[in-house]
């Protein structure tokens, strides 16, 4: 009965973990490319239909111009040593480049009773970690009930644009800054390497805050974070942070086509010791003529998408 | 013993369902059920955070339901072949849910949608 028990149990997983076996074709069905594109991505016409595997569509990945693109590492390329303080390069997760979605929580500490048990809340955190009404995660409440501020297209803010949907960043040098272009909201980042310190005093907490950067070896890249606006969410599942909020990113250049980034979180207001969403995650380097396409929060938009899915918790008809 | 690894398997299998091929809003609102309608296309709402194929569906007593399918983020489903323009008011096809709301308004999640030709275009591979 056990083994039986267990059997089952296995079985049930394995069919809830693989989305894919629910979405197996019919029998004779064909998947296909570039359906109206008629980009480069798309080889293949109506005239050529070739089976996918499982009757499902081949898992592509095409840039923002619709061309073919997969990081150089996976085409092959052999990657040559670490470039002395250069981060500069358009990044994506790898193996996976959405890898980096974390619907449900950052890579390592995603929003599970486990893990939120293991995270360090004051009072204060705890209770306001509660008032979140989240999409995903230990929160998770009927659509209408969400009080998710990047539903109402706040700006995804610092830290949350990489905790995030963190997907195409492109990382500029100058001679004083490192910018970062994001792909998800279509925004940026100025990380100072001049010098300077953040300011002792914050006179205007910002969305994205105020950020230094320092070699502390030639191939990382420590930067620091404050005066963050208290109003965003540290992740998609609801994690509180204070106007006291200190992030400290390290980017450490493995090679000439990989990144290792790690992020500290500390905010003795809502944590009573620091904690890391991500330790060590990997990001690849694209090929130069990536073009890094819109992910854009338009309030229009989001406006309509959530008027259409406030019907799936109204009131509706009597379920049959 | 036993019961530990029993009560693993059964977290195993809550997280799991837990888990969502989608990254705005959650599954609260949803059951997971398989549900197949065939229709005619009214709108392709190509827009973030999901995009969303509307569909009038006939029933046997000639009634038209009107139906709301989410399906996933466009910079998701042009990497399967999806574009703005994949369909146009009046395409007949199938689309098949894995989830639909749970107080039984014509709403639901996207798994595959099956073109009147028989290509199946899916929205995610994991």
């Amino acid at each position: 009965m056990p083994r039986r028990f267990v059997a089952s149990a296995i079985a049930i997983a394995a069919l809830t973990l693989s989305p894919v076996m629910h979405a197996q074709a019919p029998a004779g069905a064909q998947g296909r490319q570039g359906r109206g594109g008629g980009g480069q991505a798309g080889g293949r016409g109506r005239g050529a239909p070739v089976p996918a595997p499982n009757g499902q569509n081949e898992n592509i990945h095409i840039d923002g111009w619709n061309k073919k693109q997969q990081s150089l590492q996976a085409t092959g390329k052999r990657p040559g040593p670490a470039p002395v303080h250069d981060l500069s390069g358009i990044w994506e997760p790898v193996p996976g480049y959405r890898d980096g979605v974390f619907a449900s929580g950052p890579k390592d500490m995603p929003s599970d009773p486990a893990h939120e048990a293991a995270l360090p809340y004051t009072p204060l955190g705890k209770q306001t970690m509660l008032s979140h009404k989240t999409g995903f995660g230990t929160n998770i409440a009927p659509i209408s009930e969400i009080n998710d501020p990047f539903d109402n297209c706040d700006p995804i803010g610092f830290p949350r644009i990489l905790l995030f949907n963190l997907r195409a960043v492109q990382i500029v040098q100058t001679s004083n800054q490192v910018l970062m272009l994001y792909q998800n909201t279509r925004t940026f980042r100025t990380i100072w390497t001049d010098g300077r310190e953040i300011p002792k005093e914050i006179t205007e907490p910002r969305w994205f805050g105020y950020s230094v950067g320092k070699w502390t070896d030639p191939t990382t890249l420590v930067v620091t974070t404050a005066g963050l606006e208290d109003s965003t969410w540290i992740d998609n599942t609801g994690r509180p942070h204070s106007d006291q909020l200190v992030v400290e990113e390290t980017y450490h250049r493995v090679d000439e086509l990989n990144v290792e980034l790690t992020v500290k979180i500390t905010d003795p207001v809502m944590y009573t010791q620091p904690w890391y969403p991500l330790k060590n995650f990997r990001l690849g380097m694209n090929s130069p003529d990536f073009d890094i396409r819109e992910m854009i929060c338009a309030v229009s938009q989001q406006a309509l998408f959530n008027q259409l899915l406030k019907n799936a918790t109204d009131a509706g008809p009597e379920k049959k | 013993m036993k019961r530990l690894s029993h009560a693993s398997l059964l977290l195993l299998i809550l997280l799991a369902g837990s888990t969502s091929l989608f990254a705005h809003h959650g599954n609260a609102s949803y059951e997971n059920k398989e549900v197949s309608i065939k229709g005619k296309v009214t709108q392709w709402l190509w827009t973030n955070p999901h995009t969303f194929l509307m569909l009038d569906v006939t029933g046997a007593d000639g009634k038209v339901v009107h139906w709301v399918c989410e399906n996933n983020a466009p910079s998701t489903l042009v990497n399967f072949g999806f574009t703005a323009k994949t369909f146009k008011p009046g395409d007949e096809v199938t689309v098949v849910m894995a989830a639909v709301a749970k107080n039984g308004t014509p709403v639901g999640r996207i798994t595959r949608i099956i073109l009147a030709d028989g290509y199946v275009m899916n929205s995610e591979v994991r």
